[in-house]
């Protein structure tokens, strides 16, 4: 792992590495011309100090300003380069993190909090940024400038420089150790926060118990302990950060004072001039931040490779499912005849078979219901069949095709799905309802609205099929999201029908509608449906119960209620509660 | 999450820097640290006039003992500075501390406070309220105030006192040539506040960006399944990119100001060091300066800078810690709305019986959920309230319990209308066992004792009662086992079983229970039919029934329907009405009457 997060740094950095390489020329040009200027300040004292005119004087302001200039505009492309090539690379890693997302199947979203693949894509990135931008800016500056400014200090006075130079290390050294230590005091107060907030959280989300059992002041004093902790942990940073930050100033003072000293001395003695004891002082406060940046490095190292780790840990997980070398890529359209072979079913990572030995024969344009208890595999069935997850045992065939051999593109446009949770995204009506083809007209959308019975609805909106969903705009009723999770399925003309519970928002007067609009426009579709009411399922070709993972009862409505078993018993109590419903 | 990435959105509205009623308030909370804070503002002057010492010693250096040669003044000297720098650095580490200190406990009142004042909330307000946004009041909101406190008021002193430092030792150690050094610092303030503004901008705008770019990650990320199953991988993944490269423009915008900026201000500084080197250099060879205070110049021309960026930035730090401030403000204003009465009547203890009398509710607008309800409970009965979803039976226990006030009509205790009582006194008497059971991190016993200072004795009398000793006792820490929050790890009819012993523990007059209607296995069913069966035990109670078992014990039954009190009886007498008790009972109860035979 360690060995793969470096290669793939080290890839990036290569892919742009014009980028780099211009970055680093412009930082040799702007580390030239910086260390010119105390050399342009020294002469001009010196010379002072002997006796000149203005006009020799005024030369040499002219060319301190004229490095300075120089100096700063390559000081300016150098940063803008090297961190412009790492947005660059900030931009092409967000591109293939959610490429790469959008070829995971549901198993790893229901592993991997949503929180948790968010976090790479923000937190985690910018720290590979920040360690590709900023990181590579600093280190390149830092060493090439320590180089020269050393050097140049040296041809002033060798012993001047080595005990000037004393305190250098000990700021590197002070500013390393105590970055990690004030990281490691950021998390836990990180950590703090998090509780202060998961305490508010859980007070407010409970706050009916704490005000039945009187816990109001109990309450108040937890809260106050842990921002109490908050505050402690905080002044602990504040310690360590206070001890740097004097501390650097402290060592960085201790140079200037033995300049003063020694070089002074050494002035007074003449072994060096006043010119070059000022030029010296101005290279000793110039390596002050590169030394604290080197500090600052290794800590955008650490974090970087840290973050590079953990959105590497994604991207090294293979796809699953996907079209492999059994793909037959003959097939183009399936009919939607579907036959599930001795099927049977546990999630990943778990043993419970959720689906047991599952035999089943739809025939191509049939209409199948599906009915029975919460937990009794109806979900997870029509999940097998559209390939969100592949069976543990047997098979399922559509046209005689074993799923997993046929394209998944041709696959999925076969289906329209309607789930249980109707998904909508923050877009207009019309964008939503066309969602899963490539060119829509008007017209389509409106003949699918109305089909799906949202048509009026829709158009009563002041935007109508422009109306924006979610940001700011109109929020749907759940009835309504369920039509349009419904038209969503209808305008792809599909050869199946998945309706997973797709009408438990809507009356049954509308369903019954929808549902007779549907048979009558699509007839040679087949359509599977998952049904909580049985009413809308009187009519259909078969009816099938699951019950615990197997199919216990199947038949016609009629069929079933004369068996007298699950199924009928459901029938009856259904009829109670709408009874129920009546009385007023 | 959806809607926080708008929230964000929304909420990132810079509004003006300084508002003089907030700012009086945020004094307000200074003022318990006064002391503390005049003393940090005395070490802050006396840093900032210290870290200004430096370039006066090189001049006096130069001046007086390296131009004339004499070593053992400058070893004098260069051992004052020496000790200026060790007071420096003492000084300095007192003074971060110091302001850190009063920063942090000024947050912690904040919040203390903030915290507090919403535990006096009434319900109907946390429905109003989103948690996620209370949770930002108390968390976030603060969080951005302290940087006014820490970073922000005082140290505004430290810059500008710096800047008045440099700008009186310049003049005074040579007015023409500080005069000629100054010419910059118009260019210097302009050149800061331009690029400011710039970044600013870009910044409001990469952040609008970046939420944008969140929240269509997040949407995508939760409907993946109907992205792929739609076939929309590859249109989704252009309109990413699309916001994606819309994101790098954006960047590199500020990439090039951001990267501009701090070139530009050493040029500024190096034309300052040419301009007082080419004056002072005409002003020395007509004698009027000395090397040393030309050197010492120098040496200050490097210093402008920081004051002048940092007084910058803490106009934007107070801008956003302003509105986190109106925010908070706005929750400490609001009233509590169930309050005790100013002269209440004491609750001793329950004497004769409650008494719903024409009670009318609705928790918005005209929509009654209640409508006319009348009924009484003798003290001692246990009163079975039935009725189908929704037909308005958990508000009869909210309104009891005052988390809100009845619209009309009035409830009594012993003929006392419970709005005249104590709300805490109230609530002390009846124990509430919510059909969601609500599990708070901590331990078990944590849980059932809440925050009282009851005995482990007691904790664990209660769980056996509740018959909930036995799977404590089996969990791997027994009661000191840690509750994950929301109780994952239990099953649900342990979580009942707990919210009994919770009951128990705090030992009330009046029970009111809202059954769970989840099925549980045969084994925990008994085990909760015996608990609460001792749990009911010489109390009052009211429960909302989902038990056959419940129904049959209790001594009347009231059928709530549509908001009003349709049938009223025993389990018998009702049956035999045939109306809407006898459909519900085939309906919810009959059932269980095969599943668990229990006489």
């Amino acid at each position: 792992m360690k060995n793969q997060v470096l290669s793939s740094l080290k890839n990036y950095v290569l892919r742009y590495k014009w980028g780099y390489l211009s970055g680093f020329i412009f930082a040799l040009f702007a580390v030239g011309f910086r260390a010119l200027i105390p050399l342009l300040l020294r002469y001009p004292i010196d010379k002072l100090r002997a006796g000149t005119t203005i006009p020799v004087i005024a030369q040499y302001a002219a060319l301190i300003f004229g490095s300075a200039f120089f100096a700063g505009l390559f000081r300016f492309a150098m940063r803008y380069t090297i961190a412009g090539t790492s947005r660059k690379i900030e931009y092409d890693i967000r591109n293939e993190y959610f490429a790469h997302l959008q070829t995971l199947p549901p198993a790893f979203y229901q592993e991997v909090r949503t929180g948790d693949i968010m976090a790479r894509a923000t937190n985690d990135l910018n720290a590979i940024r920040n360690l590709l931008g900023p990181g590579i800016v600093n280190m390149i500056n830092t060493i090439i400038f320590s180089f020269v400014a050393i050097a140049m200090m040296l041809k002033i006075n060798v012993r001047l420089s080595l005990l000037a130079l004393i305190p250098f290390p000990f700021i590197s050294i002070l500013a390393a150790l105590m970055m990690k230590q004030i990281h490691r005091l950021f998390d836990s107060i990180q950590a703090q926060f998090s509780k202060i907030s998961a305490k508010a959280q859980e007070n407010f989300s409970g706050i009916r118990v704490v005000k039945a059992y009187v816990q109001e002041e109990n309450e108040i004093t937890k809260f106050q302990g842990l921002s109490h902790q908050f505050l402690v942990k905080n002044l602990e940073l504040a310690r360590v950060r206070s001890w740097m930050i004097a501390g650097m100033t402290l060592l960085t003072g201790l140079g200037a004072v033995i300049v003063l000293w020694i070089g002074g001395s050494m002035v007074v003695q003449g072994k060096i001039t006043l010119g070059q004891f000022v030029a010296f002082n101005i290279y000793l406060v110039m390596l002050t931040w590169p030394t604290i940046a080197l500090g600052w490095v290794i800590n955008l190292y650490q974090q970087g490779t840290a973050s590079m780790k953990r959105v590497l840990k994604v991207m090294n997980r293979r796809p699953e499912i996907r079209d492999s070398e059994r793909t037959r890529w003959d097939i183009r359209k399936l009919r939607g005849e579907i036959t599930f072979k001795n099927v049977s079913f546990s999630y990943p990572g778990t043993n419970r078979l959720v689906l047991k030995n599952i035999d089943l024969q739809i025939p191509e344009g049939a209409n199948f219901g599906i009915v029975g208890g919460i937990g009794s595999g109806k979900t997870s069935l029509v999940k097998l069949l559209t390939r969100q997850y592949d069976v543990t045992e047997g098979c399922i065939c559509i046209d005689g095709t074993d799923i997993r051999d046929i394209p998944l593109q041709v696959l999925r446009e076969s289906f329209g799905y309607v789930p249980q949770d109707n998904f909508l995204f923050s877009d207009s009506i019309q964008e939503n309802i066309a969602f899963g083809i490539p060119k829509y007209s008007q017209g389509e959308i409106r003949e699918t609205a109305k089909l799906a019975g949202i048509q009026s609805e829709i158009e009563a909106f002041p935007q109508q099929y422009e109306t924006e969903l979610g940001e700011r705009g109109i929020n749907l009723s759940g009835g309504q999201k369920q039509r349009m999770s419904l038209g969503r399925a209808l305008i792809k003309k599909p050869a199946v029908f998945i309706l997973d519970d797709a009408f438990s928002a809507v009356d049954s007067g509308t369903e019954r509608q929808i549902l007779r609009n549907l048979f009558n426009t699509f007839r040679g579709s087949t359509v599977l449906m998952i049904s909580h009411r049985i009413s809308p399922l009187i009519g259909f070709d078969r009816i099938i119960v699951l019950d615990n993972g197997k199919i216990v009862e199947s038949g016609t409505h009629e069929e079933l209620l004369a068996a007298g078993g699950i199924y009928a018993d459901l029938y009856t109590r259904q009829l109670l509660q709408e009874e129920l419903k009546q009385i007023f | 999450m959806k809607d926080s990435g708008h929230t964000f959105i929304e909420e990132d509205v810079v509004g003006k820097a300084y508002d003089r009623k907030i700012v009086g308030r945020l004094i307000h909370y200074v003022h318990p640290y006064r002391w503390q804070a005049a003393a940090a503002v005395i070490l802050l002057i006396v840093v900032s006039l210290l870290q200004l010492a430096g370039p006066l010693f090189t001049k006096i250096a130069i001046d007086r003992y390296i131009t004339p040669g004499d070593l053992t003044g400058l070893f004098r000297i260069s051992m004052f500075f020496l000790l200026v720098l060790v007071l420096e650095f003492i000084f300095y580490v007192i003074e971060i501390n110091l302001m850190e200190w009063i920063g942090q406990h000024i947050m912690f009142d904040l919040r203390t406070e903030t915290f507090s004042h919403l535990q006096k909330m009434d319900i109907a307000f946390f429905d109003r309220n989103p948690v996620g946004r209370l949770v930002t009041r108390v968390s976030t909101d603060v969080a951005a105030l302290q940087q006014v406190f820490t970073s922000g008021i005082i140290a505004i002193f430290g810059d500008l006192f710096t800047l008045l430092g440099i700008v009186i030792v310049l003049l005074s150690l040579n007015w023409r040539l500080a005069l000629v050094t100054f010419s910059v610092f118009p260019l210097l303030f302009y050149v800061t506040f331009l690029f400011r503004r710039k970044v600013r901008d870009s910044y409001r705008k990469i952040r609008y960006l970046i939420a944008r770019l969140n929240v269509f990650l997040q949407e995508n990320i939760s409907g993946m399944v109907i992205v792929q199953l739609f076939n929309r991988v590859q249109k989704n993944f252009e309109e990413f990119k699309k916001l994606n490269e819309e994101t790098l423009r954006t960047h590199l915008k500020t990439v090039f100001y951001f990267t501009l900026f701090g070139p530009s201000v050493d040029m500024i500084s190096y034309f300052a060091i040419a301009l007082i080197i080419w004056f002072g250099g005409i002003r020395y060879n007509a004698g009027g300066l000395t090397l040393g205070i030309l050197i010492a110049f120098i040496q200050y021309a490097q210093r402008f800078f920081r004051p002048i960026s940092d007084l910058a930035e803490k106009y934007n730090i107070l801008q956003s810690a302003m509105a986190s401030s109106e925010r908070i403000f706005k929750i400490l204003d609001e009233n509590e709305k169930i309050a005790s009465p100013p002269r209440p009547v004491s609750f001793k203890h329950l004497m004769r019986g409650i008494r719903f009398d024409h009670v009318w509710f609705a928790y918005k607008d005209e929509d009654w959920v209640l409508k006319d309800v009348s009924f009484t409970v003798e003290k001692g009965q246990k009163v079975a309230i039935v009725g189908a979803t929704g037909a308005g039976k958990t508000s009869i226990i909210s309104l009891l319990a005052r988390f809100y006030d009845v619209r009309r009509g009035a409830i009594t205790i012993d003929g006392t209308d419970i709005r005249r009582f104590p709300v805490k006194e109230l609530r002390r008497k009846i124990a509430i066992v919510l059909q969601d059971v609500f599990l708070f991190s901590g331990s078990v016993a944590d849980n059932i004792r809440l925050g009282e200072d009851l005995s482990e004795e007691t904790v664990v009398e209660a769980a056996r009662v509740a018959n909930a000793h036995a799977f404590v006792q089996a969990l791997p820490g027994g009661y000191f086992t840690d509750i994950k929050e929301r109780g994952q790890s239990l099953s649900l009819g342990q979580r009942q079983l707990l919210s009994f012993a919770r009951a128990l523990a705090f030992n009330p007059e009046i029970l009111v229970l809202d059954e769970a209607t989840s099925s549980v296995d045969t084994h925990t069913e008994l085990l909760i039919q015996k608990a609460l069966e001792r749990l009911l035990k010489n109390r009052t109670a009211i429960i909302i029934a989902h038990r056959l078992s419940t129904i049959q014990r209790a001594d009347k039954i009231f059928v709530i329907h549509k908001g009003e009190i349709r049938e009223s009886g025993t389990h018998k007498e009702l049956l035999s009405l045939k109306g809407i008790y006898y459909r519900l009972y085939k309906l919810q109860f009959e059932e269980q009457q095969a599943k668990y035979a229990v006489g």
